[in-house]
């Protein structure tokens, strides 16, 4: 895992890439890769890649990047991990190709050479990279397909910069400051700034799964070579898998996923909750092979003997399978003396990632330098309790949503009366105008705020501008843009939560968070290969299949992880929040107003930096 | 592939906008993805006289609805291979409905002021349906993805070009205007109320001030307006007349002339699209001085080829001067830069890029 950047200034008026910049943008992400630096600039100065290298696969100084092909073409710098990379070298040896690392870099570099952009679809892993094309005279830059890896692009028109993340980016003195009124009405309505979108105007991401071109004439559009939508629909248009044994199948591919992220040449530990996920993934980590795993909890001191508290369920999980296991308690103090930290390093703003950065901390200081995690598992297999609200709420609220006015007119009169009803959840006004499509409703279920609600968050004119740009429902509903419209229930909000709530939060979260103590957090149940294999079993489901990964492992989890209902994982950090007694915003009658108080108070640190 | 240019000023106009589309589609006729180029401007001469064979050019339609009739009509020959280019953005409904009527596509061009800030309605649903746009500088193209949804890779830029009688020479008559010891300072642009932003009365302050540190120097201001009145009031108000002269309209082909009598070109503007007199007075050897707050920035290539100011700031503007006069920027290798050839390599990549995907889908929310 590792921090990547590069200049490209491909307009003939462009300035030629200045090598302290490029190191200051490398160098601001220091912490993603701690065990070394490269740089390469080409002779004419129009591109310049750079590299910060956490070792973990062929820690030899042979695989530092940037590296350069054989004959000079190629040059790439690449953040992630290829979990297949083995097997596609031996394909690529019987083709011909000659190696001289044992990196999956290389392979990648070889890949490109044979198959062009092509050889993105054939890549199991998370990834970010940008490879110079010197016959193309073009960079090529993408991502993996659910977007594990980042990878941000400023284009001014003359010259794109990218980089691992958008702070590295604004070191550059020559990278606009002007406000995304998008990204910022985007964490607003969803509490994570929602791609391509970022705070700032110039500065976008790559979207997830797609690759983007930069030539004479800069950035081309990005091309999509993986959509999530696109997967469920293909299970859909084949029908809905028979098999006697659908818990095989689970197994089986989970497993398979699960062996191929313990590709390393250091050991691989894991977080480990009171959850089915993580639980699930250690007992397979155990099946394929995997020995003296060392496992970490989180446990808060304020849950201390409350059903919030996963120290003892996960304890009984790590002593099933017998692994090094380390419990780590964090309370107040050390939340308030790691809040500078913890705000530095979050590279967008989110109204999560405590508890990200509290167990890639206690990883870190377990000497651990790769972890896997359990994140992806509620998405897949539909445990979130939106696999039920939202197909409910459509069917209820379908046609009344379509009388026109209707909902409009209910929201008023729902904020006319809102201060006669007390505790009245905020969102609970937009139901009748949301609540009637998947996009609408899934809105409402993740929103943090509703649209309406902006202008006295963010002021009039900004939410105007953001609401206009970002159009919150149309990027909702534009994730179900495939060729063939999804029907299944299960697919559609499984479409909504990977794509949106995982990518934007979750995996975001987990990247920022780990990469500041130099952590890999690595994710089986976040995997193209597995959702292609088990989308045809789940697509028809109308329950939580939970339970098939739950008896995935040989050696069962403990009886009180499986039958423990489905809690999340959980901070006390409104608690904290309130106890450090920030700033507070106008939504006082919130239900969850710890969330809305807590993005104020993110949002300030982000504007205070700027 | 064929295109229909929709102009303001065409072919033998004034004024930066007509010079740069006039480059644009000479440059354009140069392509082998491009068989016919239809040009209908508002403004310009009757007859076309230097125009390439494949370009066939309207008679320019001053009437707003006479232009509209004549673009309809002319349009039956285009479809949906074809490109309208739409050289000013104010024509931008104009050019959409005529796509829709023909099934080409819409390339925008965007200049300066005038697409710095939201369009009228009409502009604003119009903008739904561009599948192109070029933009003559960084800034307006950053002024213009402020307040439009498309996709920031659809906007590309291609700056101005310089002319190659804008070269570096001898000053043909200097002493007209300044003594030896003096510097010759010079500024060129129209001298219009609605365009102050181009920084004379700055000029003319900050000059004054220096006046009284004993600088020794020539202010010739070149251009006509109904400014000009105000301006010298101002000059006369600082006791300036002896070293501010205002020079009158310049035709085009006495600029270059012009630029090498001066020693320093400076406009501190705040509204410049590209500013193509800062190109020409950098071919033609002067130091040039401009704002850093709008497209200038371009010309000078982020202060490679010239310095630049905070354009509000005397002490700044002042300092500049005096460095200019006594240590002056060589910014000649910008013509290289902004070279025709250069241009029209971006120009031809862009037309066959047009002519190899399907550019639909722009805007960020279809």
């Amino acid at each position: 895992m590792c921090g990547i950047g590069g200049i490209h200034a491909y307009h003939y008026a462009a300035a030629p890439v200045d090598r302290a910049e490029l190191l200051e943008i490398r160098d601001y992400m220091q912490a993603r890769g701690p065990d070394g630096s490269g740089c390469w600039i080409s002779e004419d100065y129009k591109v310049g890649l750079a590299h910060r290298r956490l070792s973990i696969i062929d820690l030899s100084e042979r695989a530092a990047q940037p590296m350069t092909s054989a004959d000079g073409r190629l040059v790439i710098t690449f953040n992630g991990e290829i979990y297949n990379y083995r097997e596609l070298r031996s394909e690529l040896e019987k083709l011909g190709s000659r190696f001289s690392t044992d990196s999956d870099t290389e392979v990648i570099l070889h890949m490109y050479a044979t198959h062009g952009v092509k050889m993105l679809g054939m890549l199991s892993g998370m990834f970010a990279l940008a490879i110079w094309d010197g016959n193309r005279r073009a960079t090529l830059l993408a991502r993996d397909p659910y977007g594990i890896k980042p990878l941000y692009i400023a284009d001014d028109g003359w010259t794109c910069r990218f980089a691992s993340q958008v702070k590295a980016l604004l070191t550059s003195r020559h990278v606009s400051r002007i406000p995304e009124p998008a990204g910022i009405a985007g964490f607003f309505l969803l509490g994570s700034v929602p791609e391509p979108y970022t705070l700032y105007q110039e500065i976008r991401a790559v979207p997830a799964g797609s690759y983007q071109w930069v030539n004479s004439l800069g950035p081309e559009l990005p091309m999509q070579y993986f959509d999530i939508a696109g997967i469920w629909a293909e299970a859909e248009l084949n029908g809905q898998a028979s098999t006697a044994n659908p818990q095989h199948i689970v197994r089986e591919a989970v497993l398979d996923s699960v062996r191929r992220h313990l590709v390393a040449d250091v050991p691989v530990g894991a977080f480990l909750s009171a959850g089915i996920d993580s639980g699930a993934l250690v007992g397979l980590m155990r099946d394929a092979g995997q020995q003296n795993l060392k496992t970490v909890t989180l446990g808060f001191s304020e849950y201390r003997g409350t059903p919030d508290d996963e120290t003892p369920l996960a304890m009984e999980t790590a002593h099933q399978y017998g692994t090094e296991h380390e419990i780590r308690t964090v309370d107040f103090a050390e939340f308030s003396s790691d809040l500078p930290a913890i705000l530095r390093a979050m590279d967008q703003p989110s109204i999560d990632g405590i508890n990200a950065w509290f167990v890639s901390k206690t990883a870190s200081e377990a000497g651990l330098k790769v972890a896997i995690s359990g994140v992806g598992g509620d998405e897949l297999f539909g445990a979130y309790p939106s696999f039920r609200s939202l197909p409910r709420w459509v069917r209820m609220l379908w046609l009344p949503s379509r009388v026109p006015g209707l909902g409009y007119f209910s929201e008023l009169m729902m904020n006319a009366f809102a201060p006669l009803v007390k505790g009245m959840n905020p969102k609970t006004k937009g139901m009748l105008r949301y609540g009637g499509t998947y996009e609408g409703a899934w809105l409402l279920r993740r929103g943090l705020f509703l649209p309406g609600e902006l202008p006295s968050v963010m002021g009039l004119e900004l939410a105007e501008a953001g609401l206009q740009r970002l159009a919150p429902i149309r990027h909702i509903a534009s994730q179900f843009r495939v060729q063939r419209k999804i029907k299944s229930p299960h697919a559609r909000v499984s479409t909504l939560e990977s794509a949106l709530y995982l990518r934007n939060q979750l995996l975001r979260d987990t990247d920022w968070a780990s990469m500041a103590h130099s952590l890999e957090v690595r994710t089986p149940l976040v995997d193209a290969v597995l959702l292609k294999q088990l989308a045809p079993h789940l697509s028809g489901s109308n329950t939580s299949r939970k339970q098939w990964l739950a008896s995935a492992p040989a050696v069962s989890l403990p009886s009180g992880v499986v039958s423990k209902s489905k809690t999340g994982f959980t901070t006390p950090v409104g608690k904290w929040q309130q106890q450090l007694e920030e700033g507070c915003i106008a939504a006082s009658d919130s239900s969850s107003p710890w969330a809305r108080n807590w993005s104020n108070v993110v949002m300030k640190s982000f504007r205070d930096t700027q | 592939m064929k295109l229909f240019a929709l102009l303001t000023d065409g072919f033998g106009a004034r004024g930066g906008i007509a010079q740069y589309n006039c480059d644009l589609l000479q440059a354009l006729s140069l392509s082998p993805d491009l068989e016919k180029i239809l040009v209908l401007s508002r403004q310009g001469p009757k007859v076309q006289s230097d125009k390439p064979p494949m370009m066939e050019v309207i008679e320019p339609k001053g009437s707003r609805w006479l232009y509209a009739i004549t673009a309809l009509g002319r349009s039956g020959q285009f479809g949906k291979n074809d490109w309208i280019f739409c050289g000013h953005i104010y024509m931008l409904p104009l050019a959409v409905a005529l796509s829709f009527v023909t099934g080409s596509r819409v390339w925008l061009q965007i200049h300066g002021i005038e697409a710095w800030n939201r369009g009228n309605l009409a502009v604003n649903i119009a903008m739904k349906y561009v599948a192109r746009v070029t933009a003559v500088s960084r800034y307006t193209r950053r002024r213009f993805l402020e307040w439009s949804s498309i996709r920031p890779e659809m906007v590309k830029v291609i700056p101005n070009t310089v002319d190659k009688r804008f070269l570096p020479g001898e000053p043909s008559d200097r002493r007209r205007f300044a003594e030896d010891d003096q510097k010759l300072l010079l500024s060129v642009s129209r001298l219009s109320s609605t365009e102050r932003y181009k920084g004379q009365d700055r000029m003319i302050e900050t000059l004054a001030a220096l006046e009284q540190e004993h600088c020794r120097f020539v202010y010739m201001i070149a251009g006509e307006g109904d400014d000009i009145s105000r301006l010298q009031e101002l000059v006369a108000s600082h006791h300036l007349e002896k070293c501010i002269r205002f020079i009158g309209y310049v035709p085009d082909e006495d600029l270059p002339a012009l630029f090498r009598t001066a020693d320093i070109f400076a406009m501190p503007s705040t509204g410049e699209g590209f500013g193509i007199v800062f190109l020409q007075a950098l071919a033609c050897g002067c130091a040039v001085i401009a704002g850093n707050a709008d497209g200038s920035t371009d010309p000078l290539l982020d202060g490679r080829a010239g310095l630049l100011v905070a354009p509000e700031d005397k002490v700044e503007l002042r300092n500049a001067l005096k460095s200019a006069m006594n240590n002056p920027i060589d910014g000649t290798f910008a013509a290289r830069i902004f070279s025709r050839q250069h241009f029209e390599a971006a120009a031809l990549a862009l037309i066959s890029q047009f002519n190899g995907r399907d550019m639909s889908g722009m805007a960020d929310h279809d």
